[in-house]
C-alpha cells in the first residue's frame, strides 16, 4: 500500500497560485542578476500571487519565507531562483513538504550557475533570470503532486555463485541480520579457490582457509545452500525479485544419503577426466569432486552414467544402504523470493590453443595455471608431487610463461589478467621448495606486482628461492623427440634470442568470464563490458553496485581479482544488500514513466527501447479473463526514468512524471 | 538593433547540466544567448521539442548529453545518437541545416568545454542570421 | 503476367472455398482502372487482378477493426506489401494465424505465403528494394540545393497540404489509435492547414517512418494535393540504409531502428 502524506492540496485541483522566491545569494546572483527587478517581473506572470526576493533563500529566515507564503497564500507551487538544483532542491523540496506543499510541486531555477556566474553584463542576465524564472512557472503550473515509490523489502538476498566471493558475501549478509539462498551450479561451493594448492603472499593452504567458510555457509540457519542448481528466469525487480532456479536433477537424495561413499567406490566407469583436478585426475560417474566437498553428498553425472545413457549397471543403487539413488529424477524448478541479487558468477581461463606455437592442448606437458596447483596440492592427483603429465616423471626444467592471452589484443584480450605474476611467482617457489635441483625460469613482459607484500613476494621468488626471471615473449614450444620441450623465447634485456630445453612448460592464461556468464547478466539486466565482464554502475564511485537496482556484484565476474580483492568486495556487496534491508520499504523517486493504456496500440517501441526491461506487455482481459487487447506497461519498481520510451512513442502514449510532455512544451513556449 | 540569437539547449541531468554548473562554479562567461531546459536524459528529447522550439523563436537548438557509455541510464544516448543522426539529416533537408541544430557530449568535468561551445554555437547562428520569420517551421507572431 | 494472375484467383478462390480465409483483400478492375476490394465468396475470385499500377497498399487496411474481425484473411501482396506485412508482424500488429499473403510482383506469382515465408520469397526474388532511380535523382537534385532554396522548395510544397491526412490513412505504418497530430494536451502539431502546423506534420509523418517505410508509395498517390512525400521518404530511407544497414520488411521480426542502438552508431556529428 502507498501511504498518502497529507498535504495541503494535490496541486492542479485548484487555480493555480504559485510563489516565486528570488535568492540573491549574498551577492553571488545579486551582483549580477537585478533580483528586486526579476521578482517585480515574476510577479507579473499569469498565477503568481507571490514574488519575493530574499538575501539568502536557503538560510533558515529565507526557508521560514517560503513556509510562511505556502501556509498562507495556500501556494500550489513554488519556483526558487537560487543556485543549481543539483546545490538545494533536497534543501527547498524538504521546506515545502514540511509547510504541506508536495515537494513535487517545487522547483528551482538555476540562476546563479547558469547565469549570474556566467555572465557579467546585468541587463542581459536579468533578461536570461527572468526567462529561466518564467520557464519554470510554466513548469511548475503543470507539475503534479507526487509521491516516492515505496517498495516492500524481502530481507533475503540471492548470491548466485558458491565460490570464495559468493561464500564471503553469504556469510557477512547472514551475520548482518539477512537471509541467504547461495545458488552454484556444481555439486559443491568452494569455487576455483578450493582447487588451490597455497595462496600468495602468504603462503597458507588454501583447502585450510577455506573449507572452515564452506562449512560455515552450509550450517548457517540464515543461509540455504541449492547446489547443482542455476538461474533460469528472473522476474520482479528490488525490493521483491523471484528468481526461478533450476535444481538439476543429483539422482541422489540428500536426505537420505550420508555421504559414506559406497557408491562411487564400487562405480565401475573410473577413467572420467576430473574437472576439479583439471583432467589431471579421475573420478567415477557418481561422484564429490572432492573430498572436502559442501555438501558431501554425490552426485551422478548422468551423461557418463551408463545405468542413465543405456540402462545397465544399476550397482550404486545395489551398494546404497540407505537407497538414495533414485535413476528417475528429474531437474526441478523453484522460485524463490530475494530483495537483492549479489552476482558472483567467476572466471574461467582463457582456452590458451588459440597459441598454436605453445602447443597448449596438444601437447600433454603443457599445462594451464589450475594444472599446476592440482599438481602442487597435496590432496591432488600426484599428493603434492610435481609430475609430468606425460609419463609421471619429475620435471627438472620448469619453464613458466605469462600473459598468455593476456595484454594481447590481437589474438587474445587487451586486459591484464592481474593475478597471473603473483600465482606464477607462487608457483616457480612452490616448485623449487618441492625439487630442489629444478630450474625454474619465467618469462615475463612486466612484473605488476601492485599489492600489500606482493613485491615482497615476487622478490623472494627471485632472490630466495631463484628463480631465474627473462624478460621477453615465447614465440614457441614443441616437443623434440627425446620428449623435452624446446621452448625458444627472446631475453629482451639483454637482447638476444634465448632456448630453454624444459621438462614441463605452464602457461599463465587470461582470466575470462565464465561461460554462460552473459546469458545471467541478461537475466537481472546487467550489462557487459566488451570483454563479458560484468559493467558496475559507475567505475569509480559505484564499484559494486549494477545499472540494475539491487543487483551488486561480487569477484572475478567483473573484472580480474584476486582473492583479497574478491573478498572485499564481496564483503562490500553484502553491506550494499544489508543496507536495502535496514529499512522495511525501499523509497524511490517518483520520476517514472506511465502508459496510457487507452492510446496505446503495442507497437513495441517502447518496449525495446527500454534500458532496464521496465516496459513490458501487459494483456487487457475482460472480467471473464478473456483477452482484449495487449498493451505496453511501466513497471515502476524497474522503471528508472530515462524517459528514452516517451520519445520514442509515435503516438505519445507514454508520459514521464515530473518531465511530462505538457511540462516540456510549456517551457519550450515560454521561452517566446 | 543587432541581432542577438535565441538558442534552446536540451541538456541531459546527469552530464551536461551538471557540466554548466561546474562552468558556473568555475567562473568562465560564456555568451548570454542560451536557455537550458533539463531533462533527465538525452533519451527523453523528442524530435517534437526541436520542432516547437523553432516553432515558438528559438533561433538554433542545442542537444548535449552524456559521452558515449558515460550515460546515466547506460544507453539512453545511444538511442538519441540514432535517433538524431536521422533527424537532422531529414530537417536539413527540408531546409534547417546544420547552422539551426547542434549536437554535443559534455560531462560532468568539461566546464570549459561547456563554455567554449556555447560561445561557438552563438557565433554560429549569429552569423548565421536569424532563423526567418518567412521559415515555414516558424510561427508567425 | 496472366498466368500469374491466373494463379492468383484460383488461390483465393480455394482459400475462401475452403474457408481457410474468411476475406480476400485484393484489386478488381473498374473501367480502366484498379482498385482495392473485398472478396468472401469463391466466386469473386475471377474479378481479382493486379499490374504496377497498384499502388494503394493493402496492408493499411489491416489494423481497420472491421477487417481485422474477419481474419483469418488473405491479401494480394506486391513486394511493397509483402514487407509491409513483414514491418506490421515485427510491430506486434498482426499474427501469423491471421493473415496470409498471395505474393505476387513484376517476377510472377510466389503462391499462398504465410507470413514466416514472405522474407525468404522477398530476399530471394526482390531482395535490394530500393526507391526507384529517378526518386532517387530527384532526392539528390533536392539535396545539392542550398539550405535556403530546399527551406523555399518545401515551403511551396507544404503550404499545399490540406491536412486532410490521406498520405496517413493510406500508410499501413500509420496504425496509431491517436495519432501525434490529434494530441491536445500538448498540442506539440498545429491542426490549423498552414504554416508551421504543416511543416511539423510532414516532418514528423516521414520520421516516424524511419526505418519502416518500405516505399510503396500509397501516401503520395493518395495526396489530392500532389505533394512529393516521397521524396521525404526516400532520403529517411537512403539516409537509414547507409547509416544503419537499415532494410525494413525483410524479416519477421526485426528490432525497430528508431528504439534500438549501436555502441558503433556514426557520432560524427556530436561535437
Amino acid at each position: 500500500m502507498r501511504r498518502f502524506p497529507k498535504y495541503v492540496n494535490a496541486g492542479r485541483a485548484l487555480m493555480a497560485r504559485i510563489g516565486v522566491f528570488i535568492c540573491h545569494c549574498g551577492e553571488n546572483i545579486g551582483r549580477t542578476v537585478d533580483c528586486p527587478a526579476a521578482a517585480a517581473e515574476a510577479a507579473k506572470l499569469p498565477g503568481v500571487v507571490l514574488s519575493l526576493d530574499y538575501k539568502y533563500m536557503c538560510s533558515d529566515p529565507g526557508q521560514q519565507m517560503i513556509n510562511k507564503a505556502i501556509a498562507e497564500k495556500l501556494l500550489t507551487g513554488a519556483v526558487v531562483a537560487a543556485c543549481s538544483p543539483r546545490m538545494h532542491e533536497r534543501t527547498f523540496r524538504s521546506a515545502a513538504a514540511q509547510a504541506g506543499l508536495n515537494p513535487y510541486l517545487l522547483e528551482m531555477a538555476n540562476v546563479r550557475e547558469h547565469c549570474s556566474w556566467v555572465h557579467s553584463e546585468r541587463a542581459a542576465a536579468t533578461a536570461k533570470a527572468n526567462d529561466l524564472i518564467r520557464v519554470m512557472v510554466e513548469k511548475v503550473r503543470r507539475n503534479k503532486a507526487l509521491f516516492p515509490i515505496r517498495v516492500p523489502v524481502e530481507p533475503t538476498a540471492l548470491v548466485v555463485g558458491g565460490g570464495i566471493a559468493g561464500i564471503q558475501a553469504a556469510l557477512d549478509i547472514a551475520a548482518g541480520g539477512g537471509k541467504v539462498v547461495l545458488v552454484e551450479r556444481s555439486p559443491s561451493i568452494g569455487g576455483h579457490m578450493a582447487r588451490l594448492s597455497e595462496t600468495f603472499p602468504t603462503l597458507d593452504c588454501s583447502q585450510c582457509i577455506l573449507t572452515p567458510r564452506m562449512v560455515e555457509a552450509a550450517s548457517h540457519p540464515d543461509i540455504r545452500l541449492m547446489t547443482y542448481s542455476e538461474v533460469e528466469a528472473v522476474e520482479g525487480f528490488v525490493g521483491s525479485f523471484e528468481v526461478t532456479v533450476r535444481r538439476k536433477a543429483r539422482y541422489v537424495d540428500p536426505e537420505k544419503c550420508t555421504g559414506c561413499g559406497d557408491c562411487f567406490n564400487k562405480c565401475p566407469l573410473k577413467k572420467i577426466p576430473s574437472e576439479f583436478d583439471a583432467g589431471l585426475g579421475s573420478r567415477r560417474a557418481i561422484y564429490v569432486p572432492f573430498p572436502q566437498a559442501v555438501p558431501n553428498k554425490p552426485v551422478i553425472d548422468a551423461a557418463n552414467c551408463t545405468m542413465l545413457t543405456k540402462g545397465k549397471c544399476g550397482l550404486c543403487a545395489k551398494v546404497c544402504a540407505r537407497g538414495a539413488i533414485d535413476y528417475k529424477d528429474q531437474d526441478r524448478l523453484e522460485k524463490v523470493k530475494a530483495g537483492a541479487v549479489v552476482l558472483a558468477a567467476g572466471f574461467e581461463l582463457w582456452d590458451h590453443s588459440a597459441y598454436g606455437e605453445y602447443g597448449g592442448g596438444r601437447l600433454k606437458d603443457v599445462i594451464d595455471g589450475f594444472a599446476f596447483e592440482r599438481l602442487a596440492s597435496a590432496s591432488g592427483p600426484t599428493g603434492g608431487e610435481i609430475r609430468r603429465p606425460s609419463d609421471g616423471s619429475e620435471p627438472k626444467t620448469v619453464v613458466f610463461i605469462q600473459c598468455c592471452g593476456s595484454r594481447d589484443d590481437k589474438k587474445g584480450k587487451g586486459y591484464c589478467s592481474k593475478i597471473c605474476c603473483m600465482y606464477t611467482a607462487k608457483h616457480a617457489m612452490l616448485y623449487r621448495h618441492k625439487v630442489h635441483d629444478g630450474r625454474a625460469v619465467v618469462f615475463y613482459m612486466d612484473v605488476r606486482a601492485a599489492g600489500k607484500g606482493y613485491e615482497e613476494f615476487v622478490r623472494r621468488a627471485i632472490e630466495a628461492d631463484g628463480a631465474e626471471y627473462v624478460r621477453g615473449r615465447v614465440s614457441r614450444v614443441y616437443r623434440r623427440r627425446d620428449g623435452k620441450l624446446v621452448v625458444k623465447g627472446a631475453d629482451t634485456l639483454v637482447g638476444r634470442p634465448m632456448t630453454v630445453e624444459a621438462d614441463l612448460v605452464v602457461l599463465a592464461d587470461a582470466m575470462v568470464p565464465r561461460r554462460g556468464a552473459e546469458k545471467l547478466a541478461q537475466l537481472f539486466g546487467v550489462g557487459c563490458d566488451t570483454d563479458g565482464f560484468y559493467s558496475e554502475a559507475h567505475p569509480k564511485l559505484r564499484p559494486v553496485e549494477t545499472a540494475a537496482a539491487g543487483v551488486f556484484l561480487a569477484g572475478a565476474c567483473q573484472a580480474p581479482k584476486d582473492i583479497p580483492d574478491s573478498v572485499a568486495q564481496a564483503s562490500a556487496a553484502a553491506a550494499k544488500a544489508l543496507g536495502l534491508f535496514a529499512k522495511p520499504e525501499l523509497e524511490r523517486e517518483p520520476v517514472i514513466a506511465r502508459v496510457n493504456k487507452n492510446l496505446c496500440v503495442h507497437c513495441r517501441a517502447c518496449i525495446n527501447a527500454c534500458p532496464y526491461g521496465a516496459a513490458k506487455d501487459f494483456e487487457i482481459k475482460d472480467r471473464a479473463g478473456k483477452l482484449l487487447r495487449v498493451v505496453a506497461e511501466v513497471n515502476e519498481g524497474l522503471c528508472q526514468g530515462c524517459g528514452t520510451c516517451a520519445a520514442v512513442c509515435r503516438s505519445n502514449s507514454v508520459d514521464l512524471d515530473g518531465f511530462s510532455d505538457e511540462q516540456v512544451c510549456a517551457q519550450i513556449a515560454a521561452l517566446e | 538593433m543587432t541581432f542577438e540569437p535565441r538558442i534552446t539547449a536540451f541538456v541531459c541531468n546527469w552530464c551536461t547540466y551538471a557540466g554548466a554548473d561546474l562552468t558556473g562554479t568555475s567562473r568562465l562567461s560564456y555568451a548570454p544567448n542560451i536557455r537550458i531546459v533539463k531533462l533527465p536524459c538525452t533519451g527523453r528529447i523528442d524530435p517534437l521539442f526541436v520542432l516547437k522550439a523553432f516553432e515558438g523563436g528559438a533561433d538554433a537548438v542545442l542537444i548535449s548529453g552524456c559521452h558515449p557509455g558515460d550515460c546515466h541510464y547506460a544507453s539512453g544516448n545511444y538511442h538519441a545518437r540514432r535517433r538524431w543522426s536521422l533527424f537532422r539529416k531529414l530537417l536539413a533537408f527540408t531546409g534547417i541545416d546544420e547552422n539551426r541544430v547542434f549536437f554535443s557530449w559534455v560531462s560532468a568535468a568539461e566546464g570549459q568545454k561547456f563554455a567554449n561551445l556555447v560561445n561557438k554555437v552563438t557565433e554560429q547562428v549569429r552569423a548565421a542570421g536569424p532563423f526567418g520569420e518567412r521559415n515555414l517551421a516558424r510561427r508567425r507572431l | 503476367m496472366s498466368g500469374a494472375i491466373g494463379a492468383m484467383r484460383a488461390d483465393a478462390a480455394k482459400l475462401l472455398s475452403e474457408g481457410a480465409v474468411k476475406l480476400v483483400l485484393g484489386y478488381c478492375v473498374r473501367g480502366n482502372e484498379r482498385y482495392p476490394c473485398f472478396i468472401s465468396e469463391a466466386a469473386q475470385a475471377e474479378a481479382l487482378d493486379f499490374d504496377q499500377s497498384c499502388r494503394q497498399n493493402l496492408a493499411a487496411y489491416l489494423r481497420k477493426p472491421e477487417v481485422r474481425g474477419r481474419a483469418p484473411l488473405a491479401v494480394v501482396s506486391s513486394p511493397a506489401v509483402c514487407r509491409s506485412l513483414l514491418v506490421l508482424s515485427s510491430e506486434s500488429q498482426i499474427r501469423e494465424n491471421e493473415v496470409r499473403a498471395l505474393a505476387i510482383g513484376p517476377k510472377g506469382y510466389g503462391g499462398i505465403l504465410g507470413l514466416g515465408a514472405l522474407g525468404a520469397w522477398l530476399k530471394a526474388d526482390y531482395p535490394d528494394l530500393v526507391p526507384e532511380q529517378a526518386l532517387l535523382d530527384r532526392v539528390a537534385e533536392l539535396s545539392a540545393k542550398t539550405a535556403q532554396e530546399r527551406a523555399k522548395f518545401w515551403m511551396k510544397e507544404f503550404e499545399k497540404c490540406t491536412r486532410c491526412y490521406a498520405c496517413r490513412a493510406a500508410c499501413p505504418g500509420c496504425y496509431c489509435e491517436r495519432c501525434i497530430v490529434e494530441k491536445n494536451m500538448p498540442q506539440w502539431i498545429s491542426s490549423a492547414a498552414a504554416g508551421h502546423g504543416n511543416y511539423a506534420w510532414e516532418v514528423i509523418r516521414a520520421f516516424h517512418q524511419a526505418g519502416r517505410c518500405t516505399g510503396c508509395g500509397a501516401c503520395e498517390a493518395a495526396c489530392p494535393q500532389g505533394l512529393p512525400l516521397m521524396l521525404l521518404n526516400a532520403r529517411l530511407s537512403q539516409d537509414a540504409f547507409e547509416e544503419f544497414g537499415s532494410r525494413p520488411g525483410y524479416e519477421l521480426e526485426a528490432k525497430p531502428l528508431i528504439g534500438s542502438w549501436s555502441a558503433e552508431d556514426d557520432g560524427s556529428f556530436i561535437r
